[in-house]
């Protein structure tokens, strides 16, 4: 693997990085609903304080 | 999502392996633990991955030893590791042979562990509490002679007493707290941070809001983490539905070798999750 | 964990009701809507939100006379503007008769005193047959229909016990399943059980234990994904709860993705658009801030809050 030349130089990265796996960040977690969110309002229909349905286009001028 | 944090290091990639070896070796997939038989002694991407999985690399010992010492002292765990003990007696007494051999060569890559890897000036408290309870898990589950290694420039006796411990803990927020438990979760096999895992049993709730968050967020390291926990305590909410929720975590993270380690664990010494 | 204090609960409802009442023209239906039928009920869906509100702060008291004011004029506009004095209502029963949505839009209102003979003889006709009994719905809003019933003064149709038990918050399952369509069934199970606030000792203490200990982590998940419709639903539901926790960081967070003409957006940040489309966008996260706000300035002012 590591040759004895690079030996020191590699140990401190991997220092660094054995560090940033035990001390690690929550990671983000964006990306989750954002399906469940748009399937199936149509079911809840007209359900008070349900989630807000798109409304039909209103057709005649006021 | 849990990927993206640990990105694709090499590091990594050996962490997965080393995590999926000492598994299949806690269920009985190997005579001794994983360490010195598939690892290079002085590959420093090994010894820097058994210093990230700390005291769960010899987790395979402490099944064996029947949960390790300090059991009596240890709440939650008097049944539980039992129960382990009752399961592998057949599989104790590491005295001579082969098995001795594994022992003194896992002891021995794990004093290299510790030894490349200290926890420096800077390193932060979840370093420091790892990189202890990995000392005292080759004190307290390695046959004597074997482990014990001293902790060089006792780097790993600082802040690691129950005083310590007592401010976190305490005045954590749920989320934090959870997150954090799930980052020390080697040190919940028995035996190794009575004080740390008292504290913890005194805020059940706030770990099972953090498990529901982690699932939610799926996050399934840290769900897998926060569960190892919860499944030492017996008053875990029935409603957290901890049995099936180890299994769904185990799934969902498709085969993360981490994940399934803390599974397996939860599994091995507590008897939750797969039925 | 810190409580909120009261001024800032009070301050997004207030907010909250000054843009419903600058923006009430937007509930209007059209004649379109009136003479076609078509979308007639998701357009009767903000009327009757904006009913229960109105029922929800007359009844908790925690207004000031200005709020008082708007919230008066605003249902007048509502029963007589809006649903033609409950014409719109009775119309819409004689062309459904089995629809619950006349009685769900007209409970509120009937308990705020505005009577429409007409419509109360439908729905008795209705509920003649076995088929009112019979009709398949969300077990939640089977819930709801009971409660509605209840608030005209009828005999309920059918056990509210065992339509409690059919909802998915009925049976407490793993609380980490929960995903977006679920948490809006909680939320509504919760509305209908305690009638929309109005009775909290109606929640069983085991679900009400339940929500306690899991409610914590759904709310701090869906601020983070600063889906604010759904956190307001959440923070009522924690008003409702014997001990409500009324959590000062997410009322913080919450309070602050109000904008300033009091608009609360459904995620994220305002959209853009004309009034109208803006209207239809964000007139229920609104109406939610409005009853979310009334029931914690509520319990706040009581001495219940968890310590």
């Amino acid at each position: 693997m590591a040759s004895d030349l690079s030996a020191p130089v590699e140990t401190a990265a991997l220092a660094a990085e054995v560090e940033g796996l035990l001390d690690s960040a929550e990671p983000e977690g964006i990306y989750r609903d954002t399906r469940e969110c748009g399937a199936g309002l149509l079911l809840l229909g007209a359900l008070l304080i349900s989630p807000p349905t798109p409304r039909p286009p209103k057709t005649d001028a006021r | 999502m849990a990927e993206q944090a640990q990105e694709n290091s090499s590091l990594s990639a050996v962490v997965a392996d080393v995590a999926a070896g000492v598994a299949l070796a806690l269920d009985g997939g190997r005579d001794s633990s994983a360490l010195s038989g598939v690892l290079a002694q002085d590959d420093p991407l090994a010894l820097a991955a058994i210093r990230v999985l700390g005291a769960d690399v010899l987790a395979p010992y402490a099944l064996r030893a029947g949960g390790g010492p300090g059991t009596t002292t240890d709440t939650g765990t008097d049944m539980d590791s039992g129960m382990a003990h009752r399961r592998t007696a057949r599989a104790s007494g590491v005295g001579a042979g082969p098995a001795a051999r594994g022992a003194r060569a896992d002891g021995e890559v794990v004093r290299k562990a510790l030894a490349a890897y200290p926890p420096g000036a800077d390193a932060s408290e979840v370093s420091l509490w790892s990189y202890r309870g990995l000392v005292e898990a080759s004190r307290a589950y390695l046959p004597a002679g074997q482990g014990g290694p001293e902790s060089p420039a006792g780097a790993g006796d600082r802040a690691a007493g129950p005083a310590a411990v007592a401010g976190w803990l305490q005045a954590d927020p749920w989320p934090q707290l959870a997150h954090r438990a799930s980052q020390l979760a080697a040190l919940s096999l028995p035996g190794l941070a009575p004080a740390l895992a008292t504290g913890l049993a005194a805020r059940t709730e706030d770990l099972s809001r953090g498990f529901v968050r982690a699932v939610r967020r799926r996050d399934w390291l840290q769900a897998a983490g926060i569960g190892r926990w919860l499944a030492r305590v017996p008053d875990v909410p029935d409603t957290l539905g901890l049995d099936t929720g180890l299994v769904y975590v185990l799934r969902m993270s498709g085969g993360d070798a981490r994940v399934a380690l803390h599974t397996a664990i939860a599994r091995r010494f507590h008897g939750r999750g797969a039925r | 964990m810190t409580a909120a204090p009261p001024a800032l609960l009070h301050r997004v409802g207030d907010r909250a009701l000054a843009w419903l009442h600058s923006n009430r023209e937007y509930f209007r239906l059209t004649d379109d809507d009136r003479a076609t039928g078509r979308g007639l009920v998701e357009r009767l869906k903000p009327v009757g939100e904006l009913a229960i509100n109105m029922r929800v702060l007359a009844r908790e008291g925690v207004a000031g006379s200005r709020q008082r004011d708007l919230s008066r004029q605003l249902l007048d506009f509502a029963w007589r503007d809006l649903l033609d004095g409950g014409n719109v209502l009775a119309d819409l029963q004689a062309e459904e008769p089995l629809s619950p949505v006349p009685l769900e839009i007209y409970a509120s209102l009937h308990e705020l005193g505005y009577r429409h003979p007409g419509l109360e003889a439908a729905i008795d006709l209705a509920r003649t047959t076995a088929s009112w009994r019979a009709v398949e719905m969300l077990p939640n809003r089977r819930l709801g229909l009971l409660n509605a019933e209840r608030k005209i003064g009828l005999v309920p149709s059918g056990d509210a016990e065992q339509a409690l038990a059919a909802t998915w918050l009925g049976r407490t399952p793993e609380p980490w399943t929960v995903q977006f369509h679920l948490a809006y069934d909680i939320t509504h199970t919760v509305f209908h059980l305690t009638d929309w606030g109005a009775a909290p000792d109606r929640l069983p203490p085991r679900i009400a234990g339940y929500l306690a200990l899991y409610l914590p982590a759904w709310t701090a998940d869906w601020a983070e994904l600063e889906h604010w419709d759904l956190l307001g639903e959440l923070l009522v539901v924690d008003a409702c709860l014997p001990a409500p926790t009324l959590d000062a960081r997410m009322w913080e967070r919450y309070a602050a993705a109000q904008a300033a003409d009091g608009a609360m957006p459904v995620q994220g940040a305002m959209p853009a658009g004309d009034p109208e489309t803006v209207f239809d966008l964000v007139h229920h996260p609104t109406l939610v801030a409005a009853f979310a706000s009334a029931m914690a300035t509520s319990r706040a002012l009581s001495s219940d809050v968890a310590a």
